[in-house]
C-alpha cells in the first residue's frame, strides 16, 4: 500500500466518509472534503508529517469559492501533493481556521481573507496583510471593483499593530522606505534595552496585483507577466508557470529544452546567491568583498547576456519549450565563462568562510531551530540552514534534475552562518549543474520546444513548483477552457520565509537585525504579488 | 551673487549624492541600479554617491509601479529631498506602468502624476550603461537648475 | 585561520582595469541583444505584433488622411493610412513582436539608451496604407495584408481548386466584409462551386 493510499484512507476516515478524489499525474491528488472537516484533515495530513503549501481559493462564481489547501509530504518516498477543496458560499463565505492547528496557515489565510473576502473563523488576527490596512473590509464582496481606482492613499503611518506586542516596552518604526532595508516594507520592532522582544511585519508595499492580471491575459502574454513577479528570480517563475501550463495540456518538452532550463536556473541561482553575498557583505561593512563580488558577478549577467539577449529578464522558457538555443559558438562561450567563474566563486567563498570578522557577525545570530522550521513551514536555504534537508529538485525532480548529480547542502546550525554556508555550497553545486546541463546539450540533437500546445479543458488544474534561489515556488493555474486562465496562484518562497522573522528576530540585539533580516534574503517584490476578486460574480463561468 | 550661485552650482553638480526608492517594481532595475555601483560601471566615476539619505539627496531615482500604499510615503519622502533636486523615473513600470499598467487596481503610475518627473530613463529592466547615461544627463540638468 | 585567497585575487586583478569606458566607449553589445524593436518597410500591418504585445507596447491606431490630390483627382485611393506606435516606455523588450510578425519586419536592434525628458522621446511610428472597399470606399485592411494574404491562399489551398480561387481572388479581395456578403451572389465565388 503506497504512501497516497494510506493518505487518502485516512483523509476519507477524517472527513467522515465523505471524501470525493481524483488524481491528475502520480504525484498529484486532489480531494474535496466537506467544509466542516477542515481542521480533523489538517490534523491528519499534520500526522503523516505533511506541510502547509499554500492556501489557493478558485473563484466559482455564483456557486462561491473553492478554498484549497495544497500539502506537500517531503518525506514520502515519492513526490506527492495533496490539494483538499472545500467550498464555500458566496453570500456568507465562511470557513474554519486551521492556523490554531500550524502557524503556515497564518499568512496565507489572512491573504486569502482580505482577497476574496472569506472569513476564516478562529484566526487569531485577521488584519489585512497585502492591502492597506484602511483598504474597506471584506474586499471580496465589492472593495475592489474592476478597473476602479479605489483603495486608500493613506501612507505607512495607517499600519497598526497589535498593543499587546510590546507590553509597554519601547516600539521602533522602521520603513516604509528605510536606509536598513532595501525594498520597501515596515518593521515594528518591539525592543527592551538593546534586544528585540517582537516582530511585527506588514509587507504588501509592492503588491502590484499580477494574480489578478494573469487571469485577464492569454497564457503567452503571463509567461512575461509572471516573469517580473522578481527580478531576481525570473527565470525560475517562468520555469514554474511553464510547466504549470505545461501540465494542464500535457505537454512533453524535449530534452534540449529541458537541458536549456535547468541551464537558466542554475545561472539563475549563481546569479541571485551571489546577489545576496554582495548584500550580506555590504551590511557586515566588508566592502572590499561587496565590490569583489560585484565584480565577478557581472560574469553571469554577461552570460545570460549573451545567451538570451537580456542580463536580468531573460525570456527563455515559453510554453512548450525554449526561445532561443545554446549551440555551437555560444556553447563554448557558455563553457569558457563557467570556468572563469567557478574559479571565482571558489576564491569568494574560500575567504568568506574563512574570514574570522564574518564569522563572528554570523554566529549564533539569528537563530531558527529545526523544530521551529519544521513548525514555520520556511523553504529553501532557510529550512536547510536548519537541518530540513527539503529541495524541490530532488523530492519533486522537474526539468532535468532528475538526470544531473548533485547533493543537497544543509546545515544543522539554524544561525545566519549556517544559511550562508548553505548557499556558498549550493553556488558549488550549481556551477557542477550548470557544466553537465551543457554536456548533456552537446550530446543531444533535436528541437528546443514543443510542435504544439493543445487547448485545455474547463476545469483542468495543475499545480506545479521548483525550487527557486530562495525555495520551493508553487505555481497553481486553473483552466477555464478559454486561452486566459482562471486562476494563476502563485506562492513565492519569501512568503513562507517572510514570518519566519518573528521567530529569528527574537532575543537579537537591534544592531544585528538588518543583517539576520538579510541573511534569510527576503525578497519583498515576491511576497507582495496576488489579486483581489472582482464584485460580483464571475462571468463565462457557469 | 552670481559667482557664488555659479560655485555652488558647480560643486553641486559634481558631487550628487544619489536617493535610491524601490517602489514597487520586480527588483529588476533595483539590481541593475546595484550594478551600477559595482566595479563594472562605477557611477562614483561621475562623483555620485548612492546614499539613502533624503536630507542630502540631489537626485532621486525611482523605480516600480508605485502601488497604492506607497504613493502618499513616496510623495513624502520625495518632498523632503532639498530643491534644487533631479527626479528620475527609472525602468517602464515608473515610466508609464509598464507591464502592470491596465486594468489594475493597485498601482499608481506613470509617476509623472504622481510627482515633477525630471529625467526618464525607460528599459525592463535598462541596462546599467543606460542608467549611467540617465545620470550623467541628470547632473547636467542639476547644473542647469541651480543656476 | 585566515585565507589569503582574497588578497591573492586582489594582487591578480591589480593592474587590470574592471571599469567600461561608459560613456567614451560603448562596449559592443552581443549578437543576441534585445534593445529596441525596429520596423522595416517590410510592415504590411497585421498587426499580430500589438495583439501579441504582453504590455500593449505596440498600439495601432487608423488615422485620417484630409487632404487628397486635391479636387480634381477625385477620391483618394487609399482613404486612410495605419499608424503604427511602439511605445518605448512600455516596451518590455522580449522579442515577441519579432517572434509573430510573419514578414520578419519586426527586429529587435542594438539600441537601449533611451534616457529623455520626455517618455515618449524614443517612440517608433510606422505608417502603412489601408486599402479601401472596392463598392462602398471604405477602409478595411491593411493593402499589403491583403496582398500577402491573397498569395497565401493561392499557395496553401488544395491544388485540384487552386485555378478556380486564383481566378476569384481579384473580384472579391479588395472588397470590405460587408459588401462582400451583400453582392456575393453576384461574385459568383460559393465553395459549392470548388466541389
Amino acid at each position: 500500500m503506497s504512501i497516497k493510499d494510506r493518505v487518502l484512507e485516512r483523509l476519507a476516515e477524517a472527513s467522515g466518509g465523505t471524501i470525493q478524489g481524483y488524481d491528475r499525474g502520480p504525484s498529484r491528488a486532489y480531494v474535496r472534503i466537506p467544509k466542516g472537516k477542515v481542521g480533523d484533515v489538517a490534523r491528519t495530513l499534520i500526522e503523516f508529517g505533511a506541510r502547509l503549501s499554500a492556501i489557493s481559493v478558485v473563484d466559482l462564481g455564483h456557486r462561491g469559492f473553492d478554498v484549497v489547501y495544497h500539502h506537500s509530504l517531503d518525506q514520502a518516498e515519492s513526490p506527492l501533493m495533496i490539494s483538499a477543496k472545500a467550498q464555500v458560499e458566496r453570500e456568507e463565505p465562511l470557513i474554519e481556521s486551521i492556523t490554531p492547528l500550524t502557524p503556515q496557515a497564518d499568512w496565507a489565510e489572512r491573504e486569502m481573507a482580505e482577497m476574496y473576502g472569506i472569513t476564516f473563523r478562529g484566526h487569531p488576527d485577521l488584519r489585512h496583510l497585502i492591502l492597506p490596512p484602511d483598504w474597506s473590509k471584506g474586499s471580496g464582496s465589492g472593495a475592489v471593483q474592476e478597473g476602479a481606482a479605489v483603495g486608500t492613499e493613506g501612507g505607512g503611518e495607517g499600519v497598526r499593530l497589535p498593543r499587546d506586542l510590546m507590553k509597554g516596552k519601547a516600539r521602533i518604526p522602521v520603513g516604509v522606505y528605510h536606509p536598513m532595508l532595501i525594498e520597501p516594507v515596515y518593521f515594528a520592532l518591539g525592543v527592551d534595552g538593546e534586544r528585540i522582544t517582537g516582530v511585527d511585519l506588514k509587507p504588501g508595499f509592492a503588491h502590484r496585483g499580477i494574480m489578478k492580471l494573469a487571469e485577464e491575459r492569454s497564457y503567452t502574454r503571463d509567461t512575461f507577466l509572471v516573469e517580473r513577479v522578481c527580478g531576481i528570480c525570473s527565470a525560475s517563475h517562468t520555469a514554474a508557470y511553464c510547466k504549470g501550463v505545461e501540465m494542464l495540456g500535457g505537454v512533453e518538452i524535449p530534452d534540449r529544452a529541458r537541458y536549456i532550463r535547468t541551464f537558466m536556473c542554475e545561472l539563475e541561482r549563481i546569479h541571485s546567491h551571489t546577489l545576496w553575498l554582495a548584500i550580506a557583505m555590504d551590511l557586515i561593512g566588508f566592502d572590499s568583498m561587496l565590490m569583489m563580488i560585484l565584480r565577478e558577478r557581472e560574469r553571469v549577467l554577461d552570460m545570460r547576456e549573451e545567451i538570451s539577449g537580456g542580463r536580468i529578464t531573460t525570456g527563455m522558457s515559453k510554453i512548450g519549450g525554449v526561445r532561443r538555443d545554446i549551440s555551437g559558438d555560444a556553447l563554448a562561450k557558455a563553457r569558457a565563462s563557467l570556468s572563469l567563474l567557478g574559479d571565482a566563486v571558489a576564491s569568494i567563498s574560500s575567504a568568506v568562510r574563512s574570514d574570522p570578522l564574518v564569522r563572528r557577525r554570523l554566529e549564533g545570530r539569528g537563530v531558527l531551530a529545526a523544530r521551529d522550521a519544521m513548525r514555520l513551514g520556511v523553504v529553501g536555504p532557510v529550512a536547510r540552514g536548519s537541518g530540513v534537508p527539503m529541495d524541490v529538485r530532488k523530492s519533486d525532480p522537474y526539468d532535468a534534475y532528475s538526470e544531473v548529480s548533485f547533493g543537497i547542502a544543509t546545515r544543522t546550525e539554524g544561525d545566519s552562518l549556517a544559511r550562508t554556508e548553505v548557499r556558498l555550497d549550493e553556488l558549488a553545486e550549481s556551477l557542477s549543474i550548470c557544466r553537465q546541463c551543457l554536456d548533456r546539450l552537446e550530446g543531444t540533437a533535436g528541437p528546443i520546444a514543443a510542435e504544439e500546445v493543445p487547448e485545455f479543458d474547463d476545469g483542468a488544474e495543475a499545480l506545479s513548483r521548483v525550487e527557486a534561489p530562495r525555495g520551493e515556488l508553487l505555481y497553481y493555474i486553473v483552466s477555464n477552457g478559454t486561452n486566459q486562465p482562471a486562476l494563476v496562484r502563485i506562492r513565492t518562497p519569501s512568503f513562507m520565509n517572510n514570518p519566519a522573522l518573528s521567530t529569528i528576530l527574537k532575543g537579537e540585539t537591534f544592531a544585528d537585525a538588518p543583517l539576520v533580516i538579510g541573511s534569510i534574503d527576503p525578497c519583498l517584490s515576491c511576497t507582495d504579488r496576488i489579486e483581489a476578486v472582482r464584485q460580483g460574480i464571475r462571468s463565462g463561468r457557469a | 551673487m552670481d559667482t557664488i550661485r555659479a560655485i555652488r552650482s558647480f560643486s553641486r553638480a559634481k558631487s550628487p549624492w544619489i536617493l535610491h526608492l524601490p517602489s514597487g517594481g520586480c527588483n529588476g532595475c533595483d539590481i541593475e541600479v546595484l550594478a551600477c555601483t559595482g566595479p563594472r560601471y562605477d557611477i562614483e566615476r561621475f562623483g555620485c554617491l548612492v546614499r539613502q539619505n533624503p536630507r542630502f539627496a540631489d537626485i532621486v531615482i525611482v523605480t516600480g509601479a508605485v502601488p497604492c500604499h506607497l504613493k502618499s510615503s513616496l510623495k513624502r519622502t520625495v518632498e523632503k529631498v532639498p530643491d534644487p533636486k533631479i527626479v528620475i523615473a527609472l525602468g517602464d513600470c515608473a515610466c508609464t506602468g509598464g507591464i502592470f499598467s491596465g486594468r489594475n487596481y493597485s498601482i499608481r503610475t506613470p509617476l509623472g502624476s504622481i510627482l515633477p518627473v525630471d529625467l526618464y530613463v525607460p528599459g525592463c529592466p535598462p541596462r546599467p550603461d543606460a542608467i549611467l547615461s540617465g545620470i550623467i544627463r541628470s547632473v547636467a540638468l542639476l547644473r542647469e537648475k541651480s543656476l | 585561520m585566515p585565507s589569503f585567497s582574497l588578497l591573492a585575487r586582489s594582487l591578480r586583478n591589480l593592474g587590470k582595469c574592471a571599469t567600461s569606458g561608459f560613456p567614451d566607449v560603448r562596449e559592443p553589445t552581443p549578437p543576441r541583444f534585445r534593445g529596441r524593436p525596429e520596423v522595416s518597410e517590410d510592415c504590411m500591418g497585421c498587426q499580430a505584433c500589438a495583439e501579441q504585445c504582453p504590455s500593449g507596447a505596440i498600439r495601432t491606431e487608423p488615422r485620417d488622411i484630409t487632404s487628397c490630390g486635391g479636387a480634381d483627382a477625385g477620391p483618394a485611393k487609399f482613404g486612410t493610412r495605419l499608424v503604427l506606435t511602439v511605445e518605448v516606455a512600455r516596451c518590455l523588450f522580449c522579442g515577441r513582436c519579432q517572434e509573430v510578425c510573419p514578414k520578419e519586419a519586426v527586429k529587435l536592434g542594438g539600441c537601449y539608451d533611451f534616457s529623455t525628458q520626455h517618455p515618449s522621446g524614443f517612440d517608433l511610428r510606422r505608417e502603412v496604407a489601408l486599402a479601401a472597399c472596392g463598392v462602398c470606399g471604405r477602409p478595411f485592411a491593411p493593402r499589403g495584408q491583403l496582398e500577402w494574404v491573397g498569395l497565401r491562399v493561392v499557395d496553401q489551398i488544395d491544388p485540384s481548386v487552386r485555378d478556380a480561387v486564383k481566378a476569384d481572388l481579384p473580384a472579391y479581395r479588395d472588397l470590405c466584409p460587408d459588401c462582400r456578403r451583400t453582392i456575393s451572389i453576384r461574385l459568383n465565388t460559393h465553395t459549392e462551386k470548388y466541389i
